[in-house]
């Protein structure tokens, strides 16, 4: 995989001193999101958004190390990963297909005019079900449960798509396996 | 416990380096050395000064470049009290 360090073409030292550059922008960042919440904190806004955005984003940076480190035998890391990423398309695809149904003058002048929204709105039928199709319209939920709602409906998914996975390898496998068991026989 | 004792023990113990007097026994700059071992100027400066660890890949480089061992290039100074 190539990186910025590669495409700035750093040696070793310099790679060094860009992740120190990298965790002191973190640290900052780091006390501007602090910053942040104590903001909206006192202007009386709930921040919980901004509370949770950066222990996922963290959850996120530990499971990508201890993929790509892999020095301890943690098996779960590699499924728990896929399920989050997915999770995560998810939810932005079903976001933008909500925001693309809702718009009145056009999504990012794609769709230019009513009634033009239509490919948008099923798009976004489909990606609201199971939960959300099956509870009713996103009118019917209390507001407090469409966020939580949208979320299980994506991790659906994602468990779905990683069920699929698993049998498509599984089966690949047996294949492979198969074949490799017949080769001998035939030469 | 047994990790911060290794870790203090490790801390005694320094990367010492002759890269200084090799390179101008062998009459090379340390641009031209740099560019022999594909790394920027300041990061021979850095590894003279004590700064910057290289990598074994890069020691080895180097070693391969002033014609001698790595073992004779870089050695490990260990501090009294410092486990062998």
């Amino acid at each position: 995989m190539k990186t910025e360090m590669d495409v700035l073409r750093m040696d070793e030292r310099q790679r060094h001193h860009w992740l120190e550059a990298n965790r002191a922008t973190l640290m900052f960042v780091g006390v501007v999101w602090l910053l942040m919440i104590a903001f909206e904190l006192s202007e009386g806004r709930g921040a919980g958004f901004l509370i949770a955005m950066v222990p996922i984003f963290a959850g996120l940076r530990f499971g990508l190390y201890y993929y790509y480190a892999r020095d301890r035998d943690i098996r779960w890391v590699q499924p728990a990963l896929f399920i989050v990423l997915f999770a995560l398309g998810h939810w932005v695809a079903t976001a933008a297909a909500w925001a693309g149904e809702l718009s009145t003058g056009g999504w990012l002048w794609l769709v230019p005019s009513e009634p033009s929204h239509g490919i948008w709105a099923g798009a976004a039928r489909v990606l609201k079900f199971p939960i959300i199709t099956l509870i009713g319209t996103d009118a019917d939920l209390p507001e407090w449960l469409g966020a939580p709602a949208m979320l299980v409906n994506s991790l659906i998914w994602a468990g779905a798509a990683f069920l699929l996975l698993k049998v498509a390898r599984g089966t690949r496998a047996r294949r492979v396996a198969e074949s490799g068991q017949k080769a001998p026989s035939g030469g | 416990m047994r990790k911060r004792r290794e870790l203090a023990q490790r801390n005694r113990v320094a990367l010492v380096n002759h890269l200084k007097q090799h390179r101008a026994r062998m009459n090379l700059t340390q641009q031209e050395l740099a560019e022999r071992v594909g790394v920027r100027r300041q990061t021979i400066l850095a590894i003279e000064k004590g700064h910057y660890v290289p990598s074994a890949l890069l020691a080895l480089l180097l070693a391969a470049e002033l014609e001698m061992g790595v073992e004779e290039l870089f050695e490990l100074m260990r501090e009294e009290g410092g486990e062998r």
